[in-house]
């Protein structure tokens, strides 16, 4: 049941996460005419009228791109929240509560389905990214992509990342979990405030929901901060004396990853389990 | 004769509001049944509680046996007095959804029924009127072959022929061995096909029994007994 509930949930935010993906393929196509056209490098030297308006329209054209690209992920996480609400608190719910399935199965499904194609959109911003730059630089892609690992291979940032403990490969495993981690805590942080912004009052659930929302991010920001303001103030949490500015421990970021990820992952646990209560036990339907 | 429906002491409040108040009945199965109320008397919280869509606040309802849960989802098919159709989505979708989800489903009925109604599967429901996106709903409700059906409202909003349509799909697509609870104000249009009748008033059971038997009794229609019953209402 619950591939099948996650196929149907896919389908019906494919409304949504197909034209964001047409958007970001016509958005890097003009970046990436207009840095080819407008972009390159200025002879200052020789600077002329033509470079300065062809520097302007470059830079404008730039934070046009930026600008749209962030338009394109705001709209995505919007409806995503938007589809979740409309399924679970207005009258699509006598559907979604009536189906053979448990709370727990449309939570999974709904985080899931949600999360891919939060992927899928990252994934071609990145790539968009990528290229748009490329042109900028008057470079092909795979010569950018090629020009990358050279940062991995730089003695000092090397030596940067040597010096905290597991090293280089370990930071990155731990980064990305934590990026994992973090994404399902935020899309269940938000669930579960709308289902119990949505159980408090019978007429205006979507305002309640807008609340809860705001409450429960002021509520995990107070939380996280809580653990993490060692590292936010330069401050050794154990001997309370604060690190040299200019030799920052980095043994110590992984340890800090570490408690971040258990941190969002409590979280992330936390919230699953309000929102499953409230999906079993506390649905508000007229 | 095996009871579908069983509920002792059924309370649901709504925080000081008290919707249903101690309701305790047996429902039969091979049964229709007409849920007869003025409105706000507690027929729909009543349907939502046996469709498992809502938690008493006290007491206890069965359905085959078992309390509303998963399994008692995949028995009962409920259509609800709104519409729950997102209207950005086609027809067809909600067909292939419901067969998907319940093996209850009988897609050639509903499709037959559709096709029946001139609407196209691929139409977006927004496409559709208010009526005839009632009527694709009641079409898919309606083709399971569920042990307990429970129609709120169905003929509300809608035209005399379109009441007559309906009536005569709720009968035709009904499984035999099932049992149909109909909650209505339209008791003129559905007394005729009741086999039995709850009187719900203010959240209490005022009156219920065999529709046949009351009107011999009574020597009136149901709706001259509702009528008699719900004066003060």
């Amino acid at each position: 049941m619950l591939l099948k509930l996650f196929k149907y949930d896919f389908k019906k935010l494919s409304r949504v996460g197909l034209p964001c993906l047409i958007a970001v393929l016509c958005i890097t196509v003009i970046g990436c005419i207009d840095a080819l056209i407008f972009g390159g490098a200025v002879n200052h030297d020789n600077f002329s009228i033509g470079d300065g308006i062809s520097s302007i329209f470059s830079f404008l054209g730039l934070m046009g791109m930026i600008m749209s690209l962030t338009v394109v992920v705001a709209v995505i996480t919007i409806m995503i929240y938007v589809r979740f609400y409309r399924s679970t608190a207005t009258d699509e719910a006598y559907l979604t509560m009536t189906l053979p399935v448990t709370a727990d199965q449309i939570i999974i499904s709904k985080v899931l389905s949600a999360s891919l194609w939060l992927f899928i959109i990252s994934t071609a911003i990145v790539v968009s990214a990528a290229s748009i730059i490329s042109c900028l630089l008057f470079l092909s892609v795979p010569e950018l992509m090629e020009d990358l690992p050279l940062i991995f291979t730089d003695p000092y940032i090397r030596d940067l990342f040597s010096e905290m403990s597991g090293g280089l490969i370990v930071y990155l495993i731990l980064a990305l979990i934590l990026a994992l981690v973090q994404s399902f805590e935020t899309l269940l942080q938000v669930f579960a405030a709308i289902t119990v912004g949505s159980a408090m009052t019978k007429k205006y659930k979507g305002f309640a929901s807008v609340l809860a929302i705001l409450v429960a991010n002021f509520l995990v920001s107070s939380v996280v901060s809580m653990f993490t303001i060692g590292s936010i103030l330069n401050i050794d949490l154990y001997t309370s004396e604060a690190y040299p500015t200019n030799d920052l421990p980095f043994a110590v970021m992984n340890t800090h990853t570490v408690v971040e990820i258990c941190v969002y992952l409590g979280l992330a646990v936390a919230f699953y389990f309000i929102c499953r209560h409230y999906l079993s036990k506390r649905v508000n339907l007229d | 004769m095996e009871n579908t429906v069983s509920c002792f002491g059924l309370t649901k409040m709504y925080n000081s509001f008290t919707a249903l108040d101690n309701v305790s009945l047996e429902l039969p199965s091979e049964k229709i049944i007409g849920l007869l109320g003025p409105n706000g008397s507690g027929k729909t919280t009543f349907l939502k509680l046996l469709a498992g869509v809502l938690q008493p606040t006290a007491g206890s309802v069965n359905i085959c046996g078992m309390s509303p849960s998963l399994e008692t989802k995949k028995i009962v098919s409920y259509l609800p007095e709104r519409q729950y159709f997102d209207t950005g989505l086609k027809v067809d979708y909600y067909l292939s959804l419901f067969d998907d989800f319940y093996e209850d489903f009988d897609i050639r009925c509903a499709e037959g029924m559709i096709h029946d109604l001139g609407v196209d599967p691929h139409a977006k429901i927004r496409t559709l009127s208010k009526g005839m996106i009632e009527k694709v709903q009641l079409a898919l409700v309606m083709s399971r072959r569920a042990k307990l059906y429970l129609l709120d409202e169905p003929l509300g909003g809608v035209d005399p022929a379109s009441r007559e349509y309906i009536l005569k799909n709720i009968l035709s697509g009904y499984t035999p061995h099932a049992t149909l609870i109909i909650s209505t104000h339209m008791i003129r249009d559905v007394e005729d096909i009741l086999d039995g009748y709850i009187f719900l008033g203010g959240g209490h059971v005022i009156g219920s029994g065999d529709a046949r038997e009351a009107k011999e009794k009574n020597g009136t229609t149901l709706d001259e007994m509702f009528r008699e019953v719900f004066r003060c209402y």
